[in-house]
């Protein structure tokens, strides 16, 4: 194992507590739990944006908290689901009183969690709501899109929940909102490389040298396809066929197209798969509106890449052009 | 004996967690396989903070116990283990309110109550590769004995037999349910982890009961 760290059972913790230190008149942590507040919430009149998951995957989700993002995040140990005490906390630091949104990605762990805090928020008379991310196309056929896992597309989507939110949407719309952001995106990645957890120190599974895997999930979920090694242009064209073959974009569609490194793929690598996605889908006439390229999503020192396509509509381009300042997604 | 008491209770939740801490290793070999192979050092931390929680709290019933261990279970692991794990004590510890002493008849509710609420919660059908295959059979196994009115040792011997066969026979399955799903046919040759786990925990159970038998037999 490779991995720059003190006592592996404390990661998680020292991870937030380096978080916090660094974006300090931004964020607040509550409670001394691995649970992070936009400074100023909960924002009376506002609907709360709570997001969360394993840990091991940053930036998602502590980075995406602040004005026009999330309000508050709770995070997990690595790899596994936070639990419902420290999601309550979580869902009271966000409630303003409009009712708050559990946003999170579509993973048995997380929903089982999420639902026991969800119960307990409404014991206690607070308003809450579910949305489930679930972009990831190769974990489920489309019929049963339910039981999709979620991934890259949360950039995104948890960009559109703040701004939402922040223009004072109310609840049920926000909800109808996300729904629909969520259904127009599609996600599909390639693994070059295995990553290690720090608390075992061992490979989530093994890929050799000179092979790759269309759709491994980021906690080593097996794929779909398992392949040699192909070169930058074959990758992108053999995922972006997938993707649109699965939501069934038009000729004249805009779309975000969104790049994202699964932790050690250099930017250089990134650059030249978006090159092939504006070729590809110029050439079958979707119009792409934004390119995002970076870690968003990631699965610690895996090596990949996934491409997320979001169809747009007004709506959508709307709330993805309003203002942000979060840690780690800045709009002006 | 013919009822099962506090002391029995808290000797096997101490007993079921010098048992994982014994196979964290194991349980994370199987867990590797097919799964993300955290899931020992998971179940493993879990245990050793309701060890901690019982011996602070000193939990004055059976109820209590039981809720103090499935709570802190879900509190501390996290996943999906935590709430699966969690709701095993915590389903057990609603058939056990008020009561004092714990007859077959009411073990067998209380197990069945956990059965149940474990299979609404993960959705899981016998068969599906999951800790429903081994808890599945432990349940039935008590009842063919509350049948028979065999006695309690008699009863818990043989749930403990139906798990572990229960578990193994999960070594042929194709995984249906949790991340090792998507291995789909690969995920046949592997035990899974959340069935053994289940088994080492009715194990435990047979085995603190019954030597507490033997125990008595050389007191006396």
């Amino acid at each position: 194992m490779r991995k720059l760290i003190n006592n592996p059972e404390n990661v998680v913790d020292e991870l937030i507590e380096g978080f916090v230190l660094s974006n300090n008149r931004k964020v607040k942590r509550i409670k001394g739990l691995n649970v992070v507040a936009r400074a100023d919430a909960p924002i009376k009149g506002k609907v709360g944006i709570v997001i969360g998951g394993g840990a091991g995957h940053e930036p998602l989700f502590l980075e995406y908290i602040g004005k026009g993002m999330a309000d508050c995040e709770v995070h997990g140990q690595v790899f596994a689901a936070p639990t419902p005490d420290k999601i309550i906390e979580a869902i009271r630091a966000a409630d303003g009183g409009a009712g708050v949104i559990l946003l999170y990605n579509n993973y048995a762990g997380d929903v089982m969690n999420f639902d026991m805090a969800q119960d307990m928020a409404r014991q206690e008379g607070i308003k809450v709501g579910t949305v489930r991310i679930n972009d990831e196309i190769s974990s489920a056929p489309r019929e049963r899109a339910q039981d999709r896992r979620g991934t890259t597309s949360d950039h995104v989507i948890i960009k559109i929940a703040g701004a939402a939110s922040e223009e004072g949407l109310d609840f049920k719309t926000i909800i109808k909102l996300l729904k629909k952001a969520i259904y127009n995106s599609r996600s599909l990645g390639v693994s070059l490389s295995a990553c290690t957890l720090p608390e075992t120190g061992q490979a989530t599974f093994e890929l050799e040298e000179g092979k790759m895997e269309f759709g491994m999930g980021l906690h080593g979920e097996a794929g779909i396809k398992r392949v040699n090694l192909m070169d930058a242009d074959t990758t992108a064209t053999t995922i972006l066929g997938l993707l649109i073959e699965d939501l069934p974009f038009s000729k004249g569609d805009s779309v975000i197209a969104i790049v994202n490194g699964y932790g050690s793929t250099t930017r250089m690598e990134m650059f030249i798969v978006a090159r092939k996605i504006h070729s590809y889908l110029g050439q079958s006439g979707i119009k792409i509106y934004a390119t995002e390229i970076g870690e968003f999503c990631t699965s610690q020192e895996m090596a990949g890449i996934s491409i997320t396509l979001i169809k747009l509509d007004s709506d959508i381009k709307k709330y993805y052009e309003a203002p942000a300042n979060s840690p780690g997604y800045k709009k002006i | 004996m013919d009822h099962l008491g506090l002391d029995d209770f808290t000797r096997s939740i101490h007993y079921i967690s010098n048992t994982i801490q014994e196979n964290k290793g194991y349980l994370t070999k199987l867990d590797s396989f097919i799964g993300d192979g955290d899931h020992g050092s998971t179940i493993a931390r879990g245990f050793t903070k309701v060890v901690e929680k019982i011996r602070k709290d000193k939990p004055e019933s059976i109820a209590e116990l039981l809720k103090d261990t499935g709570f802190t279970l879900v509190t501390s692991m996290g996943g999906a283990s935590g709430p699966l794990f969690g709701t095993f004590f915590t389903e057990m510890s609603k058939e056990a309110e008020g009561k004092d002493v714990i007859g077959l008849r009411d073990f067998y509710a209380m197990i069945s109550n956990a059965l149940a609420k474990i299979s609404r919660l993960g959705g899981a059908k016998p068969g599906d590769k999951t800790m429903i295959d081994s808890l599945g059979p432990a349940v039935k196994s008590l009842g063919v004995s509350l049948d028979k009115g065999q006695g309690i040792d008699r009863a818990l011997k043989n749930m403990s037999i139906a798990s572990k066969r229960g578990a193994a026979s999960t070594k042929d399955m194709i995984a249906k349910k949790g991340r090792s799903r998507y291995h789909g046919k690969r995920s046949i040759g592997y035990q899974d982890a959340g069935a053994t786990t289940i088994y080492l925990i009715i194990n435990a159970i047979y085995k603190s009961i019954s030597q507490k038998g033997k125990n008595e037999k050389i007191n006396k």
